[in-house]
Parts: structure tokens; C-alpha cells; sequence
């Protein structure tokens, strides 16, 4: 059977404890119903007690990291036309992770890196320059080898990702300094250390900082 | 067989060996005796102004104030969580430590920061941009002056997240705030423990739309001289953006104040659309749409007491989005002369 759209829903059943209520009614003595409060839907109950300011930052603390992360990041980027003004590069960049140990030299093959991402890069000239860059890019990475998902640095560049990178060569006491269109939100950061000579600029970042890695079990 | 209620039915008949109880009549509560002298319409725009003004930027910019000048080894950042137990989210950079730089800040806990920009388009083509941020904030831990004075102790955790549409003469966001936890210290400006949400769509001329829901404790800054705890429920839309059938004169829901009796005064607005009590009578007086609700103190109802507000200042910038810019803490800017 079907039903035309009704404007009163039809009624629930009772409830079981309803049922029982309606039972009982006749064997309850005759007295003036107690008003109750109306209810205020979903108010919030009284809490009487004070509450206190909880003394945090007492809890169980890492006082010092028992793994260090290594994150080194070295590239270049060649411009064109030579000489300038510049219009075009292409680049390199690459990432490399290690926990713990770093190798003595490029020839060290005994350490491992645990994350070791290559990028190849071009660029053209952004349209919303840096203020105070001698010179900004749109550069494309594109990944050539490794998995930056990965790594445990949060901020590299995905694949495929488009940087707004322009070079400040008076950047916190006139150090030469990649900056970065931090999200392409105007806000221009520090990302790498830079050189410039010979339409050529070689980029660097590194940092240790503490890092969580799973503990190998012992046989 | 016998139907069960018809069981119960037998079990019900009255006991003639029960006593006869005294009649008792019904309790009653007692109201403040200066009911008359709050300002009740004055101190809810103040509670729903500060309940919306409570969103993750505060201990955001109040934790990345502290990193600033970040020494090295104090306190020790980790990439991600500063151990595997953590329950935070994953990425993401953290610092935990006990310890004192050299200018006697003193770091003690545990934070964990996660954030993110995207960004898509062209904001001055036609087909315009997206940006779309995203940043969490967790943790325990208090940061303090050489002189013991705390700058920043939270205890907790926030997300917010933004996204953004933006083309030439056109531009759409929306933006959801979530704060859970206790924050006070001189960076923050004010004390307060709270969960609250935000969920607030708008334009170029301002918010358009809110929701907003949780509770606030602000002991130090008393409402009126009077409340330290907010309790509210309600959305609200713009009468541009209101649907035929809702009611642009006030939000629905409610909001609630609390004293330092711990009594709370609720003010009950129109009914949520989903609250079929509500519906089913519509007579009841919180259910007109009139800018005025009805005010219940200690869950009794003042109906002599109307309460009206001109929810008008919701819209005068009140909510405002935060800059994608603002969704920026990177280690890079922290530690820019790294080895």
C-alpha cells in the first residue's frame, strides 16, 4: 500500500515503561500532579565545583631525542640566457636523510641514507616577484628518483609541485638567501642558503633535530 | 498466553500495607535577588562575542612567539611527534624538552604543529584560485620567564582549517576553528579553558554564515562583572543568506552564562529546524522570530522577561578568516642559520 505525503506523522508506540506508567494509574491515590520545571532542551547542567588550572607541562617529557635526523639539501639552478636578465633555468635538487650517522665522505657508501629524493627543476620568471630578490622563479619539481612522502622533512616540495623562489642577496645581514612564496600566500621565507656567481646558483639547507624511529629488536 | 503488560497490570495493584507518605510539595529554587539590575541583553553579545572570538590563532601565534630565537638544543625539535606513542596527527615538526635558554625562557613539555598552504589557479584570471590551509596545534607544556611569569601554557589541542576562492571580484571562504583545552600566559591575553567550534562561511563583505557551539571558562575576565562560563549552540545566517523559511532576526539555539553561584541563565532562541519538539509547538515563545529570546535562570523560565538583542554586530567583522599567511611556522624561519 502507498501513502500520500502526510503532515502529522503518525504516532510511535508507546514506550514499554510507558505502558507501564498507564497501567498503574488507577491504583495511585488522587493528589495534585507535581509541575515540574520546563525542560530547556540541551542546557548545560550546573557545575558547582571549581574547576582549577591544570599544571601542564609535568607530564612524561622526552628531555632529549635518542635519534637525530640529518636533513641535507644541496642544489643548483642554472640561468639562461647567460648573462642575464634571466628568463629560464633548470636545476637539480636533491634530499638526503640519514638517522644517526652521517657518512664520512661522498665516497662512504656504508651509511645509508633512510630517505634520498632527486628533483629535477625549471623554472620561468614568477609573475609576483620578491620584493627584494634580484631575481624569482615559478620552478617545477619534478621528481626523478626517491619518494619525498617518505622522508620526514614535512616541507619538500611534492612532485609536480610549482615554488615561487626568488633570490635575496640581502637577506639578515647580507647573506644571499633563497626565499620561498611560503603556499603562494605572499609571505616570502628563508629556505635555502645561496650563492651566486656565473649564472649559476648553488642552494643549500641543513638541519639535525630530534626523530621517533622504531626500535630494531634484538634476536 | 497471557500479554505481559497484562502481567505488570497484576503486579501494580495497591499494596494496602504501604504506608500512607506525607504530602510533600514541590521543591522550589531560589532566583538571585538583583535579577533586575543584569543587563542580560549586553551580557550575551558579550559572551557570544568572546565564544567567536575563541578560535586556534591565539595559542598559534602565542606558540610560534615562543619559538622564536630557537636555540639549539632548548628545547630539542623533532620531525614529527617526539615519540611513537604520541597520538598526534602524522608529520609534521614538535619540540619537547625541560629546559632553559640562554636568555632563562624556560621550555617545559611537549608541542606538536602541523601545517599546510596549497594553493591552485590564478587569483587574477577568470578561472580564479583555491587556497586551501590546514594547521594543528597539540600539546602540554608552559613557557616561562626568568621571573617564573608563564608567557604561554596550554593543554590541548586546535585545528582550523581555510579554504579559499578567490577570482576577480569574487571571492568565497569558509573556515572551520576548533579549540579543546586550557591556555593562559602574557602571550595569549587571556586565560581561558574551552572547547569550542567555529564553522563560518562568508564573502568579501564578511561572514554570512556561523556556527557555533562549545563552552568557555574565562575566570580572569568575568562577563559583566559577573559570569565566568559561556555555553552556547547556535547558527546563524545573514538575511541575504537566510532561507525563506528560517528566521534572520536571531540565530537558532542558544547561549548560556554562568555565575559564580553556578547558576547558569539560558537564553533560548528559535528552535533548530531539526528540534521537532520545537515544531510541534509552535506556540511556545522561544519559537517566534522576533530577535528576542526567552530567559530560563536555574531552568526556570522568566517569561516576564523577554530578552531581545540586535544581532546585527555578528556580521560588523566580528568573524573574520585568518590570511593564508597566517598558516605559515616553519622550521626554516625558526632556525634560518642552521648548520
Amino acid at each position: 500500500m502507498f501513502y500520500a505525503r502526510a503532515e502529522v506523522l503518525p504516532m510511535p508506540p508507546p514506550p514499554f515503561t510507558s505502558l507501564l506508567l498507564l497501567a498503574c494509574a488507577d491504583g495511585v491515590e488522587d493528589s495534585a500532579p507535581v509541575v515540574l520545571p520546563e525542560e530547556t532542551g540541551t542546557l548545560p547542567a550546573d557545575s558547582p565545583a571549581p574547576w582549577t588550572w591544570g599544571d601542564s607541562g609535568t607530564g612524561t617529557v622526552t628531555e632529549s631525542p635518542e635519534h637525530t635526523l640529518y636533513v641535507i639539501q644541496e642544489g643548483s639552478w642554472t640561468l639562461s640566457p647567460p648573462g642575464g636578465p634571466y628568463t629560464d633555468l633548470v636545476g637539480t635538487l636533491s634530499v638526503d636523510e640519514y638517522v644517526d650517522e652521517l657518512p664520512e665522505s661522498e665516497e662512504d657508501t656504508g651509511v645509508l641514507p633512510s630517505c634520498s629524493v632527486r628533483y629535477a627543476l625549471t623554472g620561468v620568471v614568477a609573475a609576483q616577484p620578491c620584493d627584494n630578490c634580484r631575481f624569482t622563479f615559478a620552478v617545477q619539481h619534478t621528481v626523478t628518483s626517491g619518494d619525498p612522502a617518505l622522508c620526514y622533512d614535512p616541507e619538500l616540495p611534492p612532485d609536480h609541485a610549482a615554488w615561487s623562489l626568488g633570490l635575496d642577496e640581502d637577506y639578515r645581514g647580507s647573506e644571499d638567501w633563497i626565499l620561498r612564496d611560503w603556499g603562494d600566500a605572499g609571505l616570502w621565507l628563508p629556505w635555502y642558503t645561496a650563492t651566486f656567481e656565473d649564472d649559476t646558483v648553488r642552494l643549500s639547507w641543513s638541519v639535525a633535530v630530534g626523530v621517533a624511529v622504531e626500535e630494531e629488536e634484538e634476536e | 498466553m497471557i500479554p505481559l503488560a497484562l502481567l505488570f497490570l497484576v503486579n501494580c495493584a495497591p499494596d494496602p500495607a504501604a504506608p500512607n507518605l506525607p504530602e510533600t510539595e514541590a521543591p522550589t529554587l531560589s532566583l538571585p535577588p538583583d535579577l533586575d539590575s543584569i543587563d542580560f541583553a549586553t551580557t550575551y553579545q558579550d559572551a557570544l562575542i568572546r565564544a567567536a572570538s575563541l578560535d586556534v590563532r591565539g595559542p598559534w601565534a602565542a606558540h610560534a612567539e615562543t619559538l622564536q630565537g630557537l636555540e639549539a638544543g632548548c628545547p630539542d625539535v623533532y620531525a614529527g611527534a617526539p615519540d611513537l606513542d604520541s597520538e598526534v596527527g602524522d608529520g609534521g615538526y614538535s619540540w619537547s624538552d625541560r629546559c632553559s635558554r640562554a636568555d632563562q625562557t624556560s621550555f617545559g613539555g611537549w608541542m606538536w604543529w602541523s601545517n599546510t598552504l596549497a594553493s591552485e589557479g590564478d587569483r587574477a584570471d577568470a578561472a580564479g584560485s583555491t587556497v586551501t590551509g590546514q594547521r594543528d596545534l597539540e600539546g602540554d607544556a608552559t613557557i616561562s620567564t626568568a621571573a617564573a611569569d608563564v608567557l604561554f601554557r596550554f593543554n590541548g589541542e586546535s585545528h582550523d582549517t581555510l579554504s579559499r576562492v578567490e577570482a576577480p571580484d569574487y571571492l568565497r571562504w569558509t573556515w572551520s576553528s576548533e579549540v579543546l583545552g586550557d591556555a593562559s600566559g602574557s602571550l595569549l591575553g587571556e586565560d581561558w579553558r574551552a572547547d569550542v567550534y567555529l564553522y563560518a562561511v562568508g564573502d568579501d563583505a564578511g561572514a554570512s554564515g556561523v556556527e557555533l557551539r562549545g563552552n568557555v571558562y574565562t575566570p580572569g575576565a568575568l562577563i559583566a562583572e559577573r559570569f565566568d562560563s559561556i555555553a552556547v549552540d547556535l547558527s546563524f545566517a545573514t538575511p541575504e543568506t537566510t532561507a525563506p523559511e528560517g528566521c534572520a532576526l536571531e540565530p537558532s539555539g542558544w547561549i548560556a552564562v554562568r555565575d559564580a553561584d553556578a547558576w547558569w541563565y539560558d537564553l533560548v532562541l528559535a528552535p533548530r529546524t531539526t528540534d521537532t519538539s520545537a515544531v510541534a509547538d509552535p506556540d511556545e515563545p522561544w519559537s517566534a522570530c522576533d530577535g528576542c529570546g526567552t530567559l530560563y535562570v536555574r531552568g526556570l523560565p522568566q517569561t516576564e522577561r523577554e530578552v531581545c538583542l540586535d544581532f546585527s554586530f555578528l556580521w560588523d567583522y566580528l568573524i573574520t578568516p585568518p590570511e593564508p599567511a597566517e598558516f605559515a611556522l616553519s622550521l626554516r624561519d625558526l632556525l634560518p642559520e642552521a648548520p
